[in-house]
């Protein structure tokens, strides 16, 4: 075959292919856009910004505060994070939950694509609409998706913690062409048994769990080894579909423990692919970092839109 | 693409972005899947060009090298979205159609899969080279621009998805003469 052969090969090769990108995949990044807010042009591009010293420092006296009064909740309850032991199931009723304080955010995270992430620990909140504070080792990555998605994992796979508001199931992970038409109701439990219930999957019985103040269930699904019949094809399994679009997939033989909790009327499914041994410690390090805290009124979208420029990472 | 457009956007009018996104999502798509190979990841990577498009886009000092920006944007998204572990998707894909669009019949069905098979072995920067001189008719300066790496670079990257391809090609000539032998026999 001749250079002009092999040429000529490779354009009508390359030519072969679909060149429309379909409505709806427009139009979740657009939606994704309407709430992420356009940098300055003199701030450094960054997803989710690890502190800098001074803010370190700054963001610290919050944290403490916030911190302390998560970790009262925890020790006091089930001594554990969010990966930590579950609670045995508690008759007596959970007092109010810790609400955020009024001192500033530490709000350093925003947007939507995955981005590196030092070591170290992060709040993400707005425009997630609860805030979640965490700890990662090196070699994570993590995003906000929006208000419905904060998603955390290693690039190679085998560690993954993600947070989802809103989730609607699918009739059935297998044919994730529809979703439920009937979905569940709003409380914790109804979620946890319509999750136990789908289709093709194997389903741990929900148990009660109170994380850091807030109650909720606790459960494990596990997907058939093989995916092959079904229409999600390699990314496997469907479990859910957030609004904005994203779509959570259980790989094929692969296992995810789900923490259904109720953080002030806003229910959040934390959601963790079962990791090899190798990077077990690892995850579970990160899910007993956890902590949660309903967004207040401060931290209104309008109020807490990431850091001013002066504050701002430098040199990044 | 229109330099008004661009520098609204460019000053945070949302109205604006989305008419440039809309005008530019279907080649960008079609570059993606032409590097990534899979309708999804394709359908990923050009979701986060145009996000990271957005955000960034008052830090394009110079309006007339919008085209040439966004296709570095998803270039980088492309191998970001490669190298990643699929979980989430970030969009529903209920009938994906990997099909091509319009069937092409002057190559065989041999030919194609020697190329996908030879292409799917190419690490992500021999594809995106590969690609935007190929399918977009890019000059390789242009691109060396575009990805901000060496002319020289570019050129080896290129040289090896050709020879790598190539390989696969007469690869898939020898068994073919093979099997027309063996059944001659």
């Amino acid at each position: 075959m001749t250079e002009n052969d092999f040429d000529r090969t490779a354009r009508l090769w390359l030519e072969d292919g679909p060149a429309e990108l379909s409505d709806r995949v427009l139009q979740a990044a657009l939606d994704e856009i309407h709430v992420t807010k356009q940098r300055r042009a003199w701030w450094p591009a960054r997803r989710f910004r690890q502190m800098n010293t001074p803010i370190r420092i700054a963001v610290a006296a919050a944290a403490v505060v916030l911190i302390a009064l998560v970790g009262v909740n925890l020790m006091g309850r089930n001594g554990g994070g969010v990966g930590g032991p579950p609670a045995s199931p508690t008759a007596s009723p959970t007092t109010a939950p810790p609400s955020a304080s009024p001192t500033p955010a530490p709000t350093v995270a925003q947007g939507s694509a995955p981005s590196s992430l030092q070591p170290g620990t992060y709040v993400a909140a707005d425009p997630f609409l609860v805030q979640v504070t965490f700890t990662v080792p090196a070699g994570w990555e993590g995003n906000i998706g929006g208000p419905f998605l904060v998603n955390l994992d290693r690039p190679d796979g085998k560690g993954q913690v993600s947070f989802s508001i809103s989730p609607a199931l699918y009739a059935d992970p297998c044919q994730a062409d529809r979703l439920q038409t009937q979905q569940p109701g709003p409380a914790v439990a109804d979620l946890a048994t319509a999750l136990a219930n789908l289709p093709g999957l194997q389903a741990t019985t929900p148990t009660d769990v109170t994380l850091g103040g807030y109650q909720g269930k606790q459960l494990t699904l596990t997907a058939p080894a093989s995916g092959s019949g079904c229409t999600p094809g390699p990314d496997g399994y469907a479990l859910w579909q957030l609004p904005l679009g994203a779509v959570n997939n259980l790989t094929p033989g692969g296992s995810d423990r789900v923490w259904i909790l109720d953080v002030n009327g806003q229910r959040l499914v934390i959601d963790s692919q079962v990791p090899p041994s190798q990077t077990a410690a690892e995850v579970q390090g990160v899910l007993d970092s956890i902590r949660l805290a309903p967004l207040s009124p401060s931290l209104s979208p309008s109020t807490s839109a990431g850091v001013s420029p002066s504050a701002s990472p430098s040199g990044s | 693409m229109d330099r008004t457009l661009i520098e609204a956007a460019r000053s945070g009018d949302e109205e604006a972005f989305a008419s440039i996104a809309r005008g530019s999502a279907d080649r960008l798509f079609a570059v993606a899947h032409r590097i990534l190979r899979d309708v999804g990841r394709a359908e990923d990577a050009v979701q986060q060009t145009l996000i990271t498009a957005w955000r960034e886009l008052p830090d394009l000092r110079e309006v007339d090298r919008f085209e040439a920006w966004i296709h570095r944007i998803l270039v980088h998204a492309c191998y970001a979205e490669a190298k990643r572990a699929r979980r989430w998707s970030v969009n529903v894909r209920v009938l994906p159609v990997d099909g091509p669009a319009t069937p092409d019949t002057t190559l065989s069905v041999a030919t194609r899969d020697a190329l996908d098979r030879g292409f799917r072995r190419l690490p992500p920067d021999q594809r995106s080279v590969f690609v935007l001189h190929h399918y977009l008719g890019w000059p390789l300066s242009e691109i060396a621009e575009t990805l901000g790496i060496p002319l020289g670079t570019v050129k080896s990257r290129l040289h090896y998805a050709t020879t790598s391809l190539r390989a696969a090609l007469e690869a898939d000539d020898r068994i073919d003469t093979r099997t027309s032998r063996e059944r001659m026999a």
